[in-house]
């Protein structure tokens, strides 16, 4: 066998063979995942942000678009908990609606490099030849680009919006996936009862569905848990960079950049660097707890 | 191996020229016009016309392509619209700026990363392991940029122990160039360090419950002896692996790092020639990436060939 | 040329020395001085940015006779000049014993072929159009030069005591041909010594320099000149801090007090402000509708703006020119915010849906757009943001693709025409608005032409009004440029354009 480079050699763990997707494994992984100690502090973490974005109406104590010309950049105080910005917006109603632009950023970016990359590794680990070939000549390609180069070559070329950052993080985490899971896939098809299932003559499809994707799903997710912290740092450099989301809407990114102006203002730049920190580190535990549970359950 | 080896440097040649094929293309799609930079915008639309033909941007794009190809193979990778400068000059001032911060960054993360990884690896599931593994992943979670602000206002502003930004080359001033370099060194390295930590403890742990490990244990060799001849040598294949794979990662970290400090570095150089359209600039510049790391990959995977015999060539 | 006849006969020392003077010159150091703009080259004849190419081009190249700070012309490598009768040409004297960086000396054929390569239609120089009414250069004798014009005009002259104007060694420029721009040699007190693009340009101490200070010793003080290229103004302030840079370049006003607050650091007026203008696409619909402008320009409150953007340290933009312009008209009519007439035309306008607010990511530009789209939504006007990268915003602005837009203007310019010539003449390249209007194409050039300085003053004043009374675009805001001066620099002057010389400064420590 050739040494492939695979990218995910790192984080990909041997998966629970032939685990079946019964909701009571779901349950028993959660489960495992709120004992293991660092796994339950993402899970909370991550819990936090989910009710954040989805209550932020609610729990916002302003508009976070609402100018204030009197209350320029005010410190914390009890009117404004986390001060306020450049035009007098509240910093902690703004952290908070960012928590959904972020969460928005992190889901559709990658659940669309899930999408594409999980599709082309399963079809190119399986079918192998040429298509194989071609398909992972690209991917190379792309994992030789420092991916906040290709994502900023990307959004120049779209246009800056959130829609356009998304598309561009999602491109960007194609190729990781597909190597991963190309990788795992060719791995499993050599094992002895997917080669009796095709013996017994079942349908490539079939096949990859019954046995090859219930093995590849659980470096998968903990890959994706991984990738979602990296792409919250992907869009907070894009708007360093001065490609990122479009003003007023708030990202947590797009507020760090516009807090490194103002260096007197610490709480413009303490508050949303923190939720990323908070946030990024969540998904990171997360995913190194689920593949300490995953990887138990072998 | 000799096959292997012609097999897999031969692949690096369709690669970049798809590579560059898809960058040029891209280049091309970004909106804005490169001789707004050249002429400034107190130009009459008249002149910028007239350059847009003299520079052959009107041609069709593949034909541009080829022409750039067929020079970049003779050595020629063209100018900078902007400054007129070979765009060959200017990497090869920007390269060792850049190959000095990852190479130290490196070094610093394996200092850091790899000793504290054993650690972890050995005392698993203790405090100390809790307090490596918190501390790494903490430095995994915060955005280069928003790290090299904090350093400045500390080192810089609070302490005024260092110089903010800026470069000077090593060989005209060793000393001063170092102090440039230490804020983006640990800007980099320290997320690095966190990356090569995790990956050391997680093949530390994997390697001391091997069999060989356990025998070595039973003939009763001193545990030292164990952890370095038995176990590190083996837990460093992925280790290795991970330097590697993630040079490509290292120089995207390079271009935020780069303009925090503003080092004149490749990433800053690409960024900035994104920004101007500088086409020739954003071509040449990313081809020596592309190709400079589908190369440390190659050199890599020889590395991880040699250190481990079970994977065949 | 009323312009020139006072300064005819002013010899001898090229400049007023500043009253701190009185300390003994250090000789030595390097200073080190930090720039947003990167010149384009370093051929005065091939800048891209005028004025802003001067804080560099100045410490290498001279010019015949260049502009002091308060826009007089004073000699530089011309000792003195006579002006013909018809008005059409300028004989200059030479100064004797100059020498470019790489020996040659300086006489008239020099001077002769500089200012022939400039107007020459084959070189396309990009200064050429600051001297269109140049006709040609001729060596008198060995150290006199006549230079004759089309038409007299009062733009030219300071085209020539500017960028238009600096002169090169000849022998340099064919010998290096396209290189030139990378490797300058002037007759400045500074010679090129490295240029990393992106990075630093080096200049050292020329050693032959002709300039004598008062005591008769040599120019320059220093060593040499780093000039930076730092675009960040959080990092030039933190290197201005750090002492790591002498002189920087404006700073935004929110972070004047942090400067003022340094006991090394003073904060320096520049002759030049920063103006920030809203424009107008006229070239179609929406836009091309007054009613709908009049709703802008009376819905948007300015003087929260001002506040916000500027910290209160700017002023609300009366007309294209602030007051320290030799044009600034004092009684132009502008708008008054009044949110009940803004509706009243918004509803005239039977405008529906969303107008795009195009700018460049920058600050403040994104503060005022957001104040915008604030204000004209209590209009009742959906506006929508396009934060844009600079090329990417040209690219909409100069093809007229857009709605309104967001742009900047330094003023006063060396010369008025620098400004209204490259935005509102027919020929401008960047004519924001896409105005057609054959009155102001008219006033633009009847202004350039115009010799006398109240006569001109009087067209540029109605131009503004003109300009104001269709509505054709909104001048928001105006902010005084200030940079940083570390206070161990000395020695220092600036001419017109805002560039410091450096042939008498010096580093206290």
């Amino acid at each position: 066998m050739i040494a492939t480079s695979e990218p995910a050699k790192d984080v990909a763990a041997t998966p629970a063979i032939g685990a079946a997707p019964e909701p009571s494994r779901v349950l028993a992984v959660l489960r495992a995942l709120l004992r293991h100690r660092l796994g339950r502090i993402g899970a909370i973490g991550l819990s936090l942000l989910l009710f954040c974005a989805a209550f932020a109406p609610l729990l916002a104590p302003f508009d976070p678009a609402e100018i204030d010309y009197e209350a320029l950049l005010e410190g914390p105080s009890w009117h404004h908990w986390f001060g306020t910005d450049e035009l007098g917006r509240d910093v902690l109603s703004r952290v908070l609606y960012g928590s959904q632009t972020s969460l928005q950023v992190m889901a559709l970016a990658i659940s669309g490099a899930l999408l594409i990359g999980v599709t082309l590794g399963i079809v190119s680990g399986f079918l192998r030849g040429w298509f194989d070939d071609v398909a992972m000549r690209v991917v190379d390609g792309l994992l030789a680009f420092p991916t906040i180069i290709l994502s900023l070559a990307i959004v120049a070329a779209l246009g800056p919006s959130l829609t356009n950052a998304i598309i561009a993080i999602a491109i960007v985490n194609v190729p990781d996936f597909a190597r991963l899971v190309r990788g795992e896939v060719i791995s499993v098809r050599e094992l002895e009862y997917v080669q009796a299932a095709r013996a017994i003559g079942m349908t490539n499809a079939r096949i990859l569905w019954k046995h090859v994707w219930p093995n590849v799903r659980g470096s998968v997710i903990i890959y994706a848990s991984l990738k979602a912290a990296a792409a919250i740092i992907t869009e907070s450099a894009l708007s360093f960079l001065g490609l990122g989301v479009q003003p007023p809407d708030p990202t947590w990114g797009s507020m760090l950049s516009t807090a490194m102006q103002y260096s007197d203002a610490w709480w413009i730049s303490i508050f949303p660097g923190l939720a990323i920190f908070i946030t990024v580190l969540s998904l990171n535990l997360l995913g190194d707890g689920l593949r300490d549970v995953l990887d138990a359950r072998t | 191996m000799i096959g292997f080896l012609i097999r897999r440097v031969l692949q690096i040649v369709p690669v970049a020229i798809v590579m560059c094929a898809v960058v040029f293309t891209t280049a091309f799609m970004l909106p804005g016009d490169p001789t707004l930079t050249i002429l400034g915008e107190n130009a009459p639309a008249a002149a910028r016309a007239a350059l847009r033909a003299e520079m052959g941007l009107d041609r069709p794009i593949p034909l541009q392509f080829i022409d750039w190809l067929g020079r970049a193979l003779t050595g020629d990778l063209g100018k900078s619209f902007k400054t007129g400068e070979p765009v060959m000059d200017m990497l090869l001032t920007r390269i060792p700026v850049t190959l000095e911060l990852t190479i130290l960054a490196i070094t610093l993360a394996a200092c850091i990363g790899v000793p504290l990884g054993i650690i972890a690896a050995l005392r698993r599931n203790s405090w100390v392991d809790t307090l490596v593994s918190i501390l790494s992943i903490s430095s995994l979670a915060m955005p280069f940029f928003w790290v090299g602000m904090l350093l400045i206002m500390l080192f810089t502003l609070r302490l005024g122990w260092l110089p903010p930004s800026g470069y000077v080359p090593f060989f005209e001033d060793p000393l001063r160039n170092l102090q440039l370099m230490i804020m983006p060194v640990m800007t980099v390295g320290m997320a690095y360090a966190a990356l090569l930590m995790r990956q050391t403890r997680a093949a530390m742990i994997e390697v001391l419950l091997q069999d060989y490990v356990r025998t070595a244990r039973a003939k009763g060799a001193a545990e030292p002896r164990i952890i370095i001849r038995h176990a590190l040598r083996n837990a460093l294949i992925p280790v290795i692996t991970v330097i590697g794979l993630q040079f490509g990662g290292l120089i995207g970290g390079a271009v935020v790092t780069e303009t925090v400090f503003a080092l004149p570095g490749l990433g800053r150089m690409i960024t900035n020639a994104i920004f101007e359209r500088d086409y020739m600039v954003v071509q040449g510049a990313i081809l020596v990436v592309v190709v400079g790391v589908i190369l440390v990959n190659l050199v890599t995977d020889i590395t991880y060939s040699l250190l481990d015999r079970r994977v065949q060539l | 040329m009323k312009l020139l006849a006072g300064a005819c006969f002013a010899l001898g020392v090229a400049f007023a020395l500043p009253v701190i003077a009185q300390e003994t010159p250090k000789r030595g150091g390097i200073l080190v001085q930090s720039m947003d703009v990167e010149p384009a080259s370093l051929d005065p004849a091939f800048g891209n940015a005028p004025g802003r190419d001067r804080t560099v081009y100045t410490q290498i190249f001279e010019n015949l006779f260049v502009q002091d700070e308060k826009g007089n012309l004073v000699p530089q490598l011309a000792k003195s000049w006579e002006i013909a009768k018809d008005q059409l040409s300028i004989t200059f004297h030479l100064r004797d014993n100059v020498v470019f960086h790489d020996g040659t000396p300086l006489n008239a054929e020099a001077v002769a072929f500089n200012l022939n390569r400039i107007v020459d239609p084959q070189v396309k120089a990009r200064a050429r159009q600051f001297v269109s009414d140049m006709k040609s250069a001729t060596a008198v004798d060995a150290m006199t030069v006549r230079v004759d014009f089309t038409r007299s005009s009062a733009s030219v002259l300071s085209g020539l005591a500017n960028e238009a104007g600096m002169i090169s060694s000849p022998k340099a420029i064919q010998a290096l041909g396209n290189e030139y721009g990378r490797k300058p040699v002037g007759t400045g007190p500074f010679s090129f010594a490295s240029w990393t693009s992106g990075n630093q340009i080096k200049l050292q101490k020329f050693e032959n320099y002709w300039g004598r200070d008062e005591k008769g010793e040599k120019l320059p003080y220093l060593d040499g000149v780093t000039n930076r290229i730092i675009v960040d103004t959080a990092s030039k302030i933190v290197e201005a801090r750090a002492g790591t840079v002498h002189i920087t370049d404006a700073i935004q006003p929110k972070d004047y007090a942090q400067v003022e607050r340094d006991p090394n650091l003073t904060l320096e007026d520049s002759l030049a402000s920063n103006l920030q203008i809203l424009s107008f696409n006229l070239t179609r619909p929406p836009f091309d509708d007054e009613k709908l402008r009049r709703a802008f320009v009376h819905g948007i409150n300015r003087a929260l703006i001002e506040k916000v953007a500027s910290n209160g340290q700017g002023l609300v933009l009366k007309g294209l020119e602030p007051p320290q312009s030799p044009i600034y008209g004092e009684n132009l009519r502008d708008y008054d915010f009044d949110l009940a007439k803004a509706k009243k035309f918004y509803q005239e306008s039977g405008h529906k849906g969303v107008v795009k607010l195009a700018m460049i990511q920058r600050d403040p530009d994104t503060r005022i757009a957001q104040i915008i789209q604030a204000q004209m939504g209590a209009v009742g006007v959906r506006v929508e943001i396009e934060a844009l990268e600079r090329l990417a915003w040209g690219d909409k602005i100069y093809s007229h693709n857009y709605d309104i837009a967001l742009h900047r203007m330094s003023a006063p310019k060396v010369d008025p025409d620098v400004n209204f010539g490259a935005y509102y003449a027919r020929t401008a390249g960047a004519n924001h608005s896409g105005h057609k209007d054959e009155t102001i194409f008219a006033l633009i050039e009847k202004g350039r032409t115009t010799i006398d300085p109240a006569a001109r003053k009087a067209i540029y004043v109605e131009f503004q009004q003109y300009l104001l009374d269709h509505a054709y675009q909104l001048p928001l805001t105006s902010v005084r440029d200030r940079g940083i001066i570390r206070k161990e620099v000395a020695g220092l002057h600036q001419e017109f354009s805002g560039a410091y010389l450096f042939d008498r400064a010096w580093l206290r420590k």
